[in-house]
């Protein structure tokens, strides 16, 4: 169980393939994301995401396997499907001539949505762009593109939306108030969201749930929680006062991965075996000022994953 | 496939916003077309007074009056695609519910627009400054200018396909191709003044059908009706093969990932 929000497959990807020529850029994945559900698909670079999420919007032909969206095979109701769904991505611009009004409502027109000037002003004002609305797109900053961005991925009330890095080159202030609106909207709406991002702090603050790829292929999948948990070293920094040479003495001795700077030694060590480590210390004489524990994070799970491709 | 007008519209009104702000839409609509009439006006003028008659003026001025059918539809199916390519803006639409034959169709809306536009400008021009006036041979040159458009679609449709294969390093096709076809097309002289391996190729090119034909209306003001219809015949087969070569590139570009790296 990852979700206590699951309720019914809004996607059903089954054995997907991607080749271009002799490279297989996605390798027979299977997943399904559930109504309501905040997923993040995570590798390092290459691992395919961007293709299969491509593929998910029909951008890109896959080589075989069936892509299912709200039930419908996406190759047979293409129109169906993508007037319910929406994509934003930092990679994405818009018509550097129009004003950001215009780039709304051009799409709230393209997606059909009832009474499009309303429902532009509206968008805009939530994503508090109502300011800018009579700029053209050309004069904005990168982060107000990230905005208008986001906002045409919710002009439609979409049931899904799939997302590439939406905050990259967004200020900690906007990316944060981002978060929130995707958190509140799949409350709100139980919107489903598939997230691409390379920042972890975001995906373990908003994901239910992670798919982790890597040369094609689903490597894990779990929440952020668990995922980190994978990495069982948490690392351990004292600050010595007195017998810092003998510590770290005493972790080579019991093959622990540890380094110093100046006064610190940090140690990585299992969780379990902290309090035993904190008492050898005591017992081979060193002592220290000050002690901080790192836990795991789903960053350390990402380096850690990426440096086992390498 | 079903066509939903309200998604052609909003590509269509997308390009309007655009263009009042475009000075190089600007520029194609109305300084280029008066460029060409007034360069090539004056010379019919000059040429008139050495005493080669007013025909020939008309002739000339009917001929570039005509071309702008061609070149225009041509360039602006190639431009409305380049356009969103530059913006970065064409995954926006791809991944929206608007197809690419909604999209294909308010291109080819956008390009009529952009002639009518255009061609009223220039009739008003060269009456005012050469007392010409195409209007003078009626109905007869409609289909014509009718064949003409579709001989511009035919060759937008195999641009864009190139585009789609190849991406930005054909993208000089969308202003350049029509030209390569025009010698062939005999816009201001007749056929029989072209090299005989030029009139071998211009048989099989439906514009040198047409500029005979216009030609026939203006100097005898009848149609000739079996150059018309193999016109016509020239570019639905043109016009077949343009499409799909269109689909077929658009569909691997889907496969090759090439439509993802327009951005």
């Amino acid at each position: 169980m990852y979700s206590r929000r699951m309720i019914s497959p809004i996607l059903d990807v089954q054995t997907l393939t991607k080749r271009f020529g002799n490279v297989t850029a996605v390798d027979g994945i299977s997943f399904r994301v559930n109504e309501g559900e905040i997923v993040g698909l995570l590798g390092p670079n290459g691992a395919g995401k961007t293709t299969t999420l491509s593929m998910l919007i029909d951008l890109i032909e896959p080589t075989s396997g069936t892509i299912r969206i709200f039930g419908l095979n996406l190759k047979l109701h293409r129109e169906e499907i993508l007037k319910q769904i929406n994509f934003c991505s930092a990679y994405t611009r818009a018509p550097w001539r129009l004003t950001v009004w215009e780039h709304i409502f051009i799409f709230a027109r393209i997606y059909e949505v009832s009474d499009p000037r309303r429902r532009t002003d509206e968008l805009l004002d939530v994503f508090h762009l109502t300011s800018q609305k009579k700029k053209l797109i050309g004069d904005l900053s990168a982060g107000n593109i990230a905005r208008l961005n986001l906002c045409k991925a919710f002009i439609n009330e979409p049931r899904f939306v799939l997302m590439d890095e939406p905050t990259s080159s967004l200020d900690p202030d906007i990316a944060d108030r981002v978060r929130e609106f995707i958190m509140r909207k799949t409350k709100e709406r139980k919107t489903t969201i598939l997230i691409t991002s390379h920042n972890m702090a975001e995906i373990e603050e908003v994901c239910d749930r992670v798919i982790f790829m890597s040369r094609g292929k689903i490597i894990a999948e779990n929440t952020p929680e668990e995922l980190a948990k994978k990495t069982k070293k948490t690392k351990v920094r004292l600050m010595m006062k007195d017998g810092q040479k003998r510590t770290i003495a005493y972790c080579q001795t019991h093959r622990m991965k540890v380094s110093a700077t100046e006064r610190y030694v940090t140690v990585e060590i299992d969780e379990q075996r902290i309090a035993q480590f904190l008492h050898d210390v005591g017992e081979i004489g060193a002592d220290y000022r000050e002690i901080s524990i790192d836990k795991p994070t789903l960053s350390d799970y990402f380096i850690g994953e990426a440096r086992d491709e390498d | 496939m079903k066509i939903n007008s309200h998604r052609v519209m909003a590509v269509i009104v997308r390009h309007m916003f655009s263009w009042k702000r475009s000075l190089e839409r600007i520029w194609d609509m109305f300084w280029w077309p008066t460029f060409n009439l007034f360069t090539w006006g004056l010379v019919t003028v000059y040429l008139q007074f050495a005493g080669t008659g007013s025909m020939f003026a008309d002739i000339f001025l009917g001929g570039i009056l005509m071309w702008m059918f061609v070149n225009q539809s041509q360039e602006e199916m190639g431009l409305v695609f380049l356009q969103e390519v530059w913006d970065r803006n064409l995954l926006n639409l791809m991944s929206s519910p608007l197809s690419i034959l909604e999209f294909t169709i308010a291109s080819i809306m956008i390009g009529i627009m952009k002639i009518t536009v255009s061609v009223l400008w220039l009739l008003f021009l060269a009456y005012w400054l050469f007392h010409f006036t195409i209007i003078q041979y009626g109905i007869m040159l409609v289909p014509y200018a009718i064949s003409l458009l579709l001989s511009g679609w035919a060759l937008g449709f195999v641009i864009n396909g190139l585009i789609l294969r190849y991406g930005f390093r054909v993208q000089v096709f969308a202003w350049s191709l029509s030209l390569l076809v025009q010698p062939f097309s005999a816009v201001f002289f007749p056929l029989s003044i072209l090299p005989p391996w030029m009139q071998v190729v211009a048989r099989v090119i439906p514009t040198s059908y047409i500029f005979e034909g216009m030609r026939k209306v203006m100097q005898q003001g009848t149609i000739d009706y079996q150059g018309l219809w193999t016109a016509f015949f020239l570019n639905g087969i043109y016009l077949a093969l343009g499409i799909w070569f269109f689909a077929r590139s658009y569909y691997q570009s889907r496969s090759s990932g090439m439509l993802v790296k327009f951005g």
